[in-house]
């Protein structure tokens, strides 16, 4: 598999506070990659370090095969684009201005591409309007077309949807498959909203106190949140003799309550509980979400 | 360098700030020429000689605005590239630290030198037909207005050391504006200083009807020796310079005084840039 950004045992410590742990991650071409982590577990310190804003402790990271040690790390950056915490754009100019502004800082020749930019981001009736009366959802769309200004092959969104409207969060995610299905642009994309994330990602890292937790695909990642059917019974002693005699996985969650990963027949089910003397209360069938994957995975403790 | 050059120049264009100072400059000129005029109507109804106002007190100005104004319009426009967090996207699409600060620089050189041009300009389009011509020959005003161009230069240098340094824009404007003012109070002060004389000469008065003669006597307050010596080097520095340039108006403005401005302007620049490359920005 073709990657475009590698790290291998990258941290960053800054004044008696590691935000960066030995960190190894892939990123494959063509894979909307959610980076998903805590507050304060790292996520923007990357970005910031293959962004060039930052020098890495220790370890090193590669874009599109090239190392961070070459020198020419700075003409591969130009196959990327960027919104770091907050979109980079001139909040006195308009969002045609703001695109001029960066077409001259690539070196763009002609400004013709800016209409269709502004098209791409839904700005393009904007007109004289100044970026700094703009809503939350605009700067980020006008952030994200000043990243795309050069064309870039890879897309590094950080929080895209922070403090959006709902209207302003399906606006991006729409904008982030198009530019993802259509221009075949590779998407970092670092969040905590993880339902957000996972109407995107193609492949995920989950990062927790500077390390890389687990990095995995959508579909290892839809493997491992197995569907279940949650019980409610009376005794769940008695059930767990009921599931043994079956021959079923189980997981026994309280006194009252168990997860059951079969595909149940609930009148034998039921049956089997009788023999038991046990009631079933309820029974429930449940996928897990990605929200109760990372709570496991990261579970607030800290991996040391 | 020449991208981002042109996106500088760009912004500076629609820049609001920008030529809100090159009207305040143009307007103070304006000022300086209508105001002296009115002075020498005064002079001439009393009857005094017009000589007493010229054009060349009202063209020496300069220096002293143009440092004032370029410290907060350095401090804004270098600093927006911190606030509005567009230094993040020239540095992500691959341009050197290096390219980064020495293109703020350049910027903010040419606004200084053209803020003291639009001060120039306006004084000379008004003060020529109010005032006459100047009576400083040209070969020293030109001087002059080299010294003070390059001063000006040096000046920008600083305050752009400052503002690329510092991520916090409100602290920037603060910092550059106080330097600015600290620089040319400096100036006034080792002026007063520097000037005292080494020895008060003799003096005769009369007293009681007497006629008292005093003889000369060295002055305590002159400074001596090797704090005479760090004195000069500070009067000699950018923004100290300001004074030192006004008071050699009409006599021969050292040449030292560009020398100490362009290896300032050096000195800051060598070392804002490895302490830039250093910097982990936010």
């Amino acid at each position: 598999m073709e990657y475009v950004l590698t790290t291998q045992g990258l941290s960053k410590r800054y004044k008696g506070f590691k935000a960066l742990d030995n960190l190894t991650m892939r990123v494959p071409k063509g894979s909307i990659y959610g980076f998903v982590g805590r507050n304060g577990a790292g996520k923007t310190t990357l970005i910031r370090l293959i962004c060039g804003l930052q020098a890495p402790t220790s370890g090193t990271y590669t874009l599109y095969g090239v190392d961070s040690g070459q020198k020419d790390i700075a003409k591969v950056r130009r196959r990327m684009g960027a919104v770091v915490e907050t979109p980079s754009i001139y909040l006195d100019l308009t969002a045609a201005d703001n695109l001029k502004e960066q077409f001259r800082v690539l070196g763009v020749p002609s400004d013709d591409g800016i209409p269709e930019l502004l098209k791409l981001v839904g700005l393009e009736d904007t007109g004289g309007k100044k970026a700094r009366n703009f809503s939350l959802g605009m700067k980020q769309r006008l952030g994200i077309a000043v990243a795309l200004a050069g064309d870039p092959d890879f897309l590094v969104l950080d929080e895209p949807v922070n403090g959006l409207d709902p209207q302003g969060i399906i606006d991006i995610r729409e904008l982030i498959l198009k530019l993802n299905r259509e221009r075949r642009i590779t998407v970092l994309i670092s969040s905590h909203i993880l339902d957000e994330l996972s109407r995107l990602a193609t492949h995920y890292g989950f990062i927790d106190s500077g390390r890389m937790v687990k990095e995995l695909s959508a579909r290892e990642l839809e493997a491992a949140c197995r569907k279940c059917l949650r019980v409610e019974v009376t005794d769940t002693r008695a059930l767990a003799r009921a599931l043994d005699g079956m021959g079923v996985e189980y997981e026994i969650l309280s006194d009252g309550q168990a997860d059951v990963f079969a595909q149940l027949n609930i009148s034998q089910l039921t049956r089997a509980l009788d023999g038991e003397g046990c009631e079933l209360l309820s029974a429930q069938e449940r996928d897990e979400s990605l929200e109760s994957y990372f709570v496991n995975l990261v579970g607030g403790a800290s991996h040391d | 360098m020449a991208n981002l050059l042109s996106a500088g120049f760009l912004r500076l264009w629609r820049s609001r700030s920008f030529w809100v100072c090159l009207a305040v400059m143009a307007g103070v000129g304006v000022f300086e020429a209508v105001a002296g005029w009115w002075a020498m109507m005064d002079f001439r109804s009393s009857g005094a000689a017009d000589a007493m106002v010229s054009l060349d007190s009202r063209y020496f100005i300069f220096p002293f605005l143009s440092g004032i104004l370029l410290s907060p319009f350095c401090a804004l426009f270098v600093g927006a590239e911190y606030s509005d967090g567009a230094i993040r996207s020239k540095l992500s699409v691959g341009h050197s630290r290096g390219t980064v600060y020495l293109s703020n620089l350049l910027l903010c050189a040419t606004v200084g030198i053209l803020l003291c041009s639009a001060y120039i300009t306006a004084v000379l389009a008004v003060g020529f037909p109010l005032l006459g011509a100047m009576h400083t020959p040209l070969p020293a005003v030109l001087w002059y207005t080299f010294c003070a161009i390059v001063m000006t230069s040096a000046l920008a240098a600083l305050f752009t050391m400052i503002a690329i340094l510092c991520q916090n824009r409100a602290v920037t404007a603060i910092a550059c504006i106080t330097l600015a003012y600290f620089l040319l109070f400096l100036g006034i002060y080792l002026n007063a200083r520097l000037s005292e004389p080494e020895i008060y000469p003799e003096q005769q008065y009369v007293q009681d009807g007497q006629i008292v003669t005093e003889a000369a006597r060295p002055n305590p307050n002159y400074v001596r020796g090797a704090k005479r010596a760090v004195y000069q080097f500070l009067y000699d520095l950018p923004g100290c310079q300001t004074v030192q340039l006004a008071a050699t108006i009409g006599t021969e403005t050292p040449p030292r005084l560009p020398l100490y401005s362009l290896a300032a302007a050096f000195l800051s620049t060598t070392a804002g840039i490895l302490l830039f490359r250093r910097k982990d920005l936010k």
